[in-house]
């Protein structure tokens, strides 16, 4: 230390503080952050990373690490292609799957145009406005269990509100009874993100359109839709996502049925735990079908994230966009 | 002149869509509810309330009192996992934000958007080493209270809570917390001190969104419950509880009842917390 000049121990003083410092730092980030992450890890990535890995084995619930067998994309090639071995890789695969697609396909237009419209309607100022964004949304907070044990009733054939759709032993009316309960339950959600949309849009604009003649309706599709598209982008994304992981009304209106008609690719995943008849190494084969179901939902969520960006252009010449609009304020 | 004229019209025929469309969606409330009066659901059936003579609470206290379905019991353990687990939740969530917003630290925004990644993919996936990872817990399929283990933890990994109240956190000014350092506050004194009175609003909505969230849930509590379900129904939480009631003999009424007593208690929530609500669902689409 004698040997040092001034200057430098000052240095040295200056770096042995920046490390206390940085020390410090990361020992308050894992004191703040540690927690979450260490539950994030044991809840998400840990089961994320271990069903990828459990569906290249063979394996049954309930079996230790020893009794599981590797056996490669096997699991995988069973669900794809159908094998005399075990059909019900590919047949629960492909029906549950195409029913929830149908599912999605039926409720994820109406869950976008029907929130769109009532969200329309309060933007123009009705009276009671609140109450009425209050109860469309209301439905949402209630649980599936309790929205299902009243449709079932609202929907009962021979006694019920409605009783001229035998949802237990008609297919087109099983489908009808879960869009109905779907779109009751959950467009109150959408309407909101919209209508919060909605209220951003500069009224001004609105105002140059009047001036240049052009009339209601035109603006809708002129002005208004453009402005809140990013609100419909992220309700379809979510929406979509919602959809494909349906589960609580066909398990508790339909059951699956008529004839295993509405039975829901959930569903098919939990048969293979809860139900015997399945047959042996069942767990894996449920762990690939559930890798290869992610992967369809994330491939699309990510192509509607391409598709919006081609509408609003490319990422550069959007922060160009953004660049001049701040130099304008 | 003749804008103000379209205005009024606008506002005219959009409550008038608006009292029309609400009907529909109130119908099928009022129609249970009457319904749940009636003896069962033949007598009187083509009216929304029974008539005064044949109105009865025989369904609520069948459910209450009689001791088939504890649906009392159901309501209490509800409250009770939903509760624990988002105060757990509220308190981990509410420091991590922290952490995100005010404590530099490398890979900070790349764990973050991983957290936000894991949106994207659905529940199932995780569902079946999750519920292996709760099997040797020895959580999952208990036939006594340690399942409600397995309704309490798995949230605390969750997102929007996090993302909600980060996204509060941005908006507190950078300099506030540097100046508290500068007086010498630690970032214990400085989170409880300032950030958290700050934050309060933002905590509040996430903690209504975590308890809904948790009282809602079906499908997990469903697969968890099965022992229980078995041995000891008592110790069934309201969702799974209620899908037990919806099977028993055609035209009783009871299950509406229950679904009538299921639907209170988030009713009364959703009554005094509606604006945080609609505001908290509302930032999610913004951002």
């Amino acid at each position: 230390m004698r040997d040092l000049s001034f200057e430098q121990r000052i240095e040295a003083q200056k770096r042995s503080s920046k490390m206390r410092s940085v020390a410090s730092r990361y020992s308050t980030a894992l004191l703040f952050f540690g927690p979450y992450l260490f539950f994030f890890s044991l809840f998400f990535l840990y089961p994320l990373i271990r069903g990828f890995v459990d569906s290249f084995f063979f394996w049954n619930f309930g079996d230790s690490i020893s009794d599981m067998r590797f056996v490669g994309w096997q699991n995988y090639q069973n669900i794809l292609f159908s094998n005399p071995d075990f059909p019900l890789a590919h047949e629960w695969f492909t029906t549950g799957l195409g029913h929830t697609v149908l599912f999605v396909i039926l409720t994820v237009p109406f869950l976008i145009v029907i929130p769109l419209i009532i969200a329309l309607l309060l933007n123009k100022k009705p009276w009671g406005e609140g109450f009425f964004r209050a109860l469309f949304f209301l439905p949402n907070v209630l649980s599936v269990a309790t929205v299902c044990l009243i449709f079932k009733y609202v929907f009962n054939t021979s006694m019920g509100l409605v009783r001229t759709l035998p949802y237990q032993s008609e297919e087109t009316a099983a489908w009808t009874v879960l869009v109905i309960t779907t779109l009751w339950w959950t467009v109150g959600n959408n309407m909101v993100i919209l209508n919060a949309g909605l209220k951003q849009v500069d009224k001004s604009l609105y105002e140059a359109a009047t001036i240049d003649g052009c009339g209601q309706f035109k603006q809708v599709f002129y002005i208004t839709l453009p402005q809140i598209g990013n609100q419909i982008l992220i309700c379809t994304i979510t929406t979509v996502i919602a959809s494909f992981n349906v589960y609580g009304q066909s398990a508790l209106i339909t059951n699956g049925g008529p004839f295993e008609s509405t039975m829901m690719f959930i569903q098919r995943v939990l048969q293979f735990k809860n139900n015997p008849s399945a047959g042996t190494g069942g767990a894996g084969v449920a762990n690939a079908m559930c890798i290869l179901f992610s992967l369809i939902i994330i491939a699309i969520s990510i192509i509607q994230l391409i598709i919006s960006r081609d509408r609003s252009g490319s990422p550069r010449k959007r922060r160009i966009i953004k660049k001049k609009s701040k130099e304008a304020i | 002149m003749a804008t103000k004229r379209s205005i009024l019209i606008g506002r005219i025929v959009s409550t008038v869509c608006l009292t029309l469309l609400a009907l529909v969606w109130v119908i099928p409330i009022i129609w249970a509810l009457g319904a749940s009066f009636k003896p069962d659901l033949y007598t009187d059936a083509d009216r929304l309330f029974p008539l005064p003579e044949n109105f009865t609470w025989a369904n609520y206290s069948y459910l209450l009192f009689n001791g088939d379905y504890p649906v009392l019991r159901w309501i209490l353990n509800s409250f009770i996992v939903a509760s624990i687990s988002t105060v757990l939740y509220l308190i981990v969530v509410s420091f991590a934000a922290y952490a995100l917003v005010f404590v530099d630290f490398r890979f900070k925004n790349l764990i973050f958007n991983l957290v936000l990644a894991s949106m994207m993919v659905p529940g199932i996936v995780t569902f079946i080493p999750m519920y292996n990872l709760m099997d040797s817990f020895g959580w999952a399929g208990a036939a006594d209270w340690t399942y409600f283990l397995s309704l309490i933890f798995p949230g605390l990994g969750g997102v929007f809570g996090l993302f909600l109240i980060r996204s509060f956190f941005l908006n507190i000014p950078k300099e506030l917390v540097e100046s508290c350092k500068v007086d010498g506050c630690n970032n214990f004194q400085i989170f409880f001190r300032v950030i958290l009175p700050i934050g309060k609003s933002a905590i509040f909505v996430a903690a209504i969104f975590a308890f809904l969230g948790n009282w809602n849930d079906f499908m997990w509590p469903q697969q968890m419950s099965i022992g229980v379900q078995m041995f000891s129904p008592e110790l069934l939480t309201l969702p799974v509880g209620l899908a037990k009631l919806s099977g028993s003999k055609t035209g009783d009424v009871a299950p509406l009842a229950g679904a009538v007593l299921s639907a209170i208690p988030v009713m009364l929530v959703y009554i005094f917390s509606q604006k945080y609500i609609i505001d908290g669902v509302s930032r999610s689409g913004i951002k």
